[in-house]
């Protein structure tokens, strides 16, 4: 599924996750990879407990952080895009 | 036969376990008992895990070890042993306190290390590596000036805050080099298999009864050609974790008992609560020459 603003995202169920110090840190077991997540990461992974659309979660860090909103979305879509590539995320219409 | 303590559980046992302290606990039912007896080679169910080790849903494993038996261990704690005529008693026990007392763990949600561990000012500290990379020499060395054998080759660990260790038995797994440069003779010690050039030496020191907060791990390597020696702590919390999880004794089996998000939970609360160092030595390192810097490096 293509990755736009309109998609729906939703974590994949797998990861399992802890927080070491200032990160946050999450083990796919079926794949036996450990990813590390920090900041502005951990804030958008929190927002994707439940199904949220791209535009929405930009919505709502851009009302957290500074920021432009198309600064935001393209670097969220990057982000997206490398948890999708990591199969972290499923991806809805 | 007096029943004995290891990591804390009660054990009462059909052979003798020589290297464990003598129960001193309450009167409770024993924690696990072990039996000679008839153990099928099928475990009805079983899942095979390896060629030697089945696994089935209630969480029983059978261990099956070429010419010294068949170890079935039930997860109330029950464990039948069916020893091969040639076994001897020390193989039959490497077994018991190795491969089967890490599944008793896994069984019982407790992080085994595969570490070997001595009391420090109160805390233990345990060193992990490949094998052949000096773990039990160094707990050796630190026996010989003073300090408790906690554990040899698995360290027990209690995944509570501050994370314990459960001392397993003060018994060292040593080579015949290691214990002459060390001016231990192996005469008239136990072998740890038959023809083999290592031995069982009881450290000299009382054993530890209670658990012990962990106060650091430190994970032994070799230096590379051109490679300086030291100790340095590891700060990236990817690699705390990939380490801890190499370490994990019989990750495999943790993981057939339905453990892993327990296990990856216990690393996580040692990597947040316990030092992890890297420790480098070149092969020809004295091992004496790394005590004093292993206790001013957890003084702080």
């Amino acid at each position: 599924m293509a990755l736009s603003s309109s998609s729906e995202i939703v974590r994949r169920p797998h990861p399992l996750e802890a927080a070491i110090g200032d990160t946050r840190v999450l083990l796919d077991v079926e794949q036996g990879l450990y990813f590390g997540l920090n900041g502005i990461a951990t804030s958008i992974w929190q927002r994707l407990e439940q199904p949220v659309r791209v535009s929405d979660l930009c919505c709502s860090l851009k009302a957290e952080y500074e920021g432009e909103a198309a600064r935001i979305e393209a670097e969220v879509l990057a982000f997206l895009a490398l948890l999708d590539a990591r199969k972290l995320i499923e991806i809805r219409a | 036969m007096t029943d004995g303590l290891l990591c804390g559980w009660r054990i009462r046992s059909d052979i003798a376990l020589p290297e464990l302290l003598d129960w001193q606990g309450d009167d409770r039912i024993p924690d696990l008992v072990v039996r000679l007896g008839e153990v099928d080679e099928r475990l009805p169910e079983g899942r095979e895990i390896s060629p030697l080790l089945q696994i089935d849903g209630t969480g029983a494993g059978l261990l099956q070890v070429p010419m010294v038996g068949r170890f079935l261990v039930r997860p109330s704690g029950g464990i039948t042993i069916a020893p091969q005529p040639e076994a001897s008693e020390a193989e039959i026990r490497l077994f018991l306190l190795g491969s089967v007392l890490g599944m008793v763990c896994h069984q019982r949600a407790l992080l085994p290390l595969h570490a070997s561990s001595v009391a420090i000012d109160g805390g233990a500290v345990a060193f992990c590596g490949p094998s052949g990379m000096g773990k039990s020499t160094l707990a050796l060395r630190f026996a010989q000036h003073g300090h408790s054998v906690v554990s040899d080759d698995i360290c027990v660990i209690e995944t509570c805050e501050p994370p314990r260790v459960r001392p397993c038995f003060p018994r060292l797994k040593l080579w015949r080099d290691t214990m002459e440069d060390a001016a231990l003779s192996p005469e008239g010690l136990e072998r740890n298999r038959r023809g083999q050039e290592k031995f069982h030496f009881r450290a000299p020191h009382a054993g530890v009864r209670e658990p012990l907060p962990l106060r650091a791990i430190f994970l032994l390597r070799r230096a590379g050609s051109g490679e300086g020696e030291g100790i340095q702590r590891l700060a990236a919390p990817l690699d705390i974790m990939a380490a801890l999880e190499a370490e994990t004794f019989r990750l495999q089996v943790g993981h057939a008992l339905g453990r892993a998000e327990t296990l990856f939970q216990a690393r996580a609360l040692i990597a947040n609560d316990v030092p992890v160092y890297r420790l480098t030595r070149r092969a020809d390192a004295q091992p004496d020459r790394w005590l004093d810097a292993i206790a001013a490096t957890i003084r702080g």
